[in-house]
This record gives C-alpha cells, sequence and structure tokens, in this order.
C-alpha cells in the first residue's frame, strides 16, 4: 500500500442527461441488483425509471429503495426476481472537469449528545444529518463551458446564477476503484486577477436541495 | 518517564460488530493523528468559600483526528469510509503498549488533492460510548 500522487485525482461532474431502455443490472447481493456498466450508474432523478424482471415493469409496492448515484434498485424481501434485471430510464455520464489546481470534499456527520443519566459516564452519541462541501481551485476564469454536450453555457459561473444542482464526483486516486458522488448547489464562484499572474477561480459547492425534483439526497461512496 | 519516537505509535481501527469491536487494523499510511482525551466539568464555586473557583468532573470522552496518505484499499481506511450512520472501534497508541481505545462516530472525512502534492485524506472520530485505558 503506498500514497497516489494527487495529480492523479478527477473531479467529474455530470454530463448531459441519456435515456436508456433494457439497461442491463447484475446482482450485487441479495435483492439488491445494480446496473451493469460503471459509465450508466449515476441515475436522472427527474426522469422516472423502470425496473423490468424478464421483460415486466416491477411495481412500486415491490421496490425497498433506490440509490440512484449507483444505479442500485433493492426489491422487498417477499419479491422473487426471475430475471434478467433491466432498467428503463437515463443516466449522466461523467465529464472530468479540466484545469483544476486542487479540489477538497469535505463530508460530515452531525451528531446529537444522548449521554444519560444512571451510566458510566461516558459520552454516547447519535448520528444525525449529513453534509458534504466541494471547494477548488482552477486556472479558470470559471467560464469554460464544461458540457459541450448541452446547449447553453456550462460552466461554474453560469450554474451559480442559475442555481442549477449538478451531480459530482471525486476519485481520489484517479483509479477508478471508489468515488464519492453527490448533488451539490454552487455556493461562490470567485477569481483572482494579478497582472504577474495567470487568471485563477475558486469554486465552493455544498449539498444540493434534497427537495428539489432534480437532485437525489445527499453524499455516498463506492466503487464507481 | 521516558520518551517514545513518534513513529513507534500507531492507530487501530476496527468495524462494529454487534456492538464489540471487530477485528483492528492498523491505519496505513497515517503520519499524524491526534488523541484528545476530555473531562467535562461543571463549575461550582461556592458563595461564602474562599474566591477559588471549583469543578465538578462530569462526562469524558475522547476524539481522535488526522491524515492518511489516501488509499482506499487499505483495511482500516475503508472501515473509515463505510461508517455512514454507524460506529467503528479505534485504539490509539501513544507508546508501543499504551492505549485508548473505544467506540466511535466518524464525523468528519476530507479528501484533499492537490496537483503538486499527494492524495490526502482527513478524518475526525468522537467516541460514543465507554473509554478503555490500556
Amino acid at each position: 500500500m503506498s500514497a497516489t500522487a494527487a495529480y492523479k485525482a478527477k473531479l467529474s461532474i455530470a454530463g448531459t442527461s441519456t435515456a436508456t431502455t433494457g439497461e442491463a443490472c447484475s446482482l450485487v447481493s441479495g435483492k439488491t441488483y445494480q446496473v451493469t456498466s460503471s459509465a450508466k450508474r449515476v441515475l436522472d432523478p427527474a426522469v422516472a425509471r423502470t425496473w423490468k424482471d424478464n421483460g415486466s415493469a416491477v411495481s412500486a409496492a415491490n421496490i425497498a429503495s433506490e440509490d440512484l448515484l449507483f444505479g442500485k434498485v433493492t426489491f422487498v424481501a417477499g419479491y422473487s426476481p426471475t430475471g434478467p434485471i433491466t432498467l428503463d430510464g437515463s443516466y449522466y455520464p461523467r465529464v472530468a472537469v479540466a484545469a483544476l489546481k486542487n479540489c477538497k470534499a469535505d463530508l460530515k456527520q452531525n451528531t446529537k449528545d444522548t449521554t444519560a443519566l444512571n451510566t458510566s459516564g461516558d459520552r454516547t452519541l447519535v448520528g444525525v444529518t449529513r453534509s458534504a462541501t466541494v471547494s477548488a481551485s482552477a486556472y479558470d476564469d470559471l467560464r469554460t463551458d464544461l458540457d459541450s454536450g448541452t446547449s447553453g453555457e456550462q460552466s461554474f459561473v453560469s450554474l451559480l446564477m442559475s442555481r442549477t444542482p449538478k451531480l459530482f464526483e471525486l476519485d481520489p486516486t484517479g483509479g477508478g476503484t471508489w468515488v464519492i458522488r453527490a448533488w451539490m448547489v454552487a455556493e461562490g464562484a470567485s477569481n483572482s486577477l494579478s497582472a504577474d499572474d495567470i487568471v485563477m477561480g475558486d469554486i465552493s459547492w455544498t449539498l444540493a436541495d434534497q427537495g428539489s425534483a432534480t437532485a437525489a439526497a445527499g453524499w455516498e461512496m463506492g466503487a464507481p | 518517564m521516558s520518551q517514545t519516537a513518534g513513529y513507534l505509535t500507531k492507530l487501530q481501527i476496527a468495524p462494529d460488530s454487534t456492538g464489540s469491536a471487530g477485528s483492528y487494523a492498523t491505519l496505513a499510511n497515517n503520519p499524524k493523528a491526534k488523541i484528545d482525551l476530555k473531562m467535562a466539568t461543571v463549575t461550582t464555586t461556592p458563595l461564602g468559600g474562599s474566591g477559588d473557583e471549583t469543578k465538578a468532573a462530569t462526562i469524558q470522552s475522547f476524539t481522535v483526528s488526522g491524515d492518511v496518505f489516501y488509499d482506499h484499499s487499505d483495511t482500516a481506511t475503508g472501515t473509515l469510509e463505510g461508517a455512514v450512520r454507524t460506529q467503528v472501534w479505534a485504539k490509539c497508541y501513544t507508546t508501543a503498549t499504551n492505549f485508548i481505545s473505544g467506540p466511535c462516530l466518524v464525523t468528519g472525512l476530507s479528501y484533499s488533492e492537490d496537483a503538486a502534492g499527494v492524495s490526502s485524506m482527513s478524518f475526525t472520530l468522537e467516541s460514543t460510548g465507554p473509554i478503555t485505558r490500556g
């Protein structure tokens, strides 16, 4: 085990939502299935998903949960899949962000103290909400179009001004083995201008409104 | 008292196994860590006393924070990353034999990437339960 040079790290954002039909899924374990193609696992929350078992739609009552960040569906305990499991829906390809000097992803678990009477006197905590922020510095004025596949300027500045939530993915080692994903909304985009330096841009993003129809909740990490 | 070279210390992390520590693994690529053992106090300075502030000890806790050169394949690092709303167990060796341990929540993971540096992750653990001193 060794350290990894950080220049290999990769920060990506969601590209253009792309429809898919009959997308193959594989069994993870138990009643959980996952989209087989890792390139198609970030599912568009704004597009209805139809999970099919041997060609027939699985009813909502038989779906215990979905993980839209990693393309998973978990059926209820009483449902016995026949297979194959497929998905009709839309996914987001990821587009690497260029010209980043550095980036940082802060993931937090907020807690509440539950230390009680008649105990050993050791503090106890319960995890409540989670939060995440992403910040980065770029050799860029933040007006570069990040997604040529979508019409109109899709720069960090335009995304901030339009309040558009965006899927962020950080691969800390660039190896494609473990990533952190979250839907986020911009909090800041600033430029540093100096006559003897190049233009630099700093961005900061936070978890998007979980009530938004275009965002899935929270942050998750896993194999891409 | 004799001094201990820092490289002789270690931080170990175990997953939770139905309320007890699972198998501890030493956190790899960990250049530094800090263990803060705290005793909360309540001021009890009375009227009519000497005027010296007095306090009563109440609740004890510890916080562990540190950095690693990020390697997800490291068992202990993976345990920290996988502990979402579940607890882990930390065992912090301050010499080759002395340690502080207990169940913790992972309250912060921060991934830092700088093109001129090494992929790094910092972490914060907060104790949630009985503290053992060994």
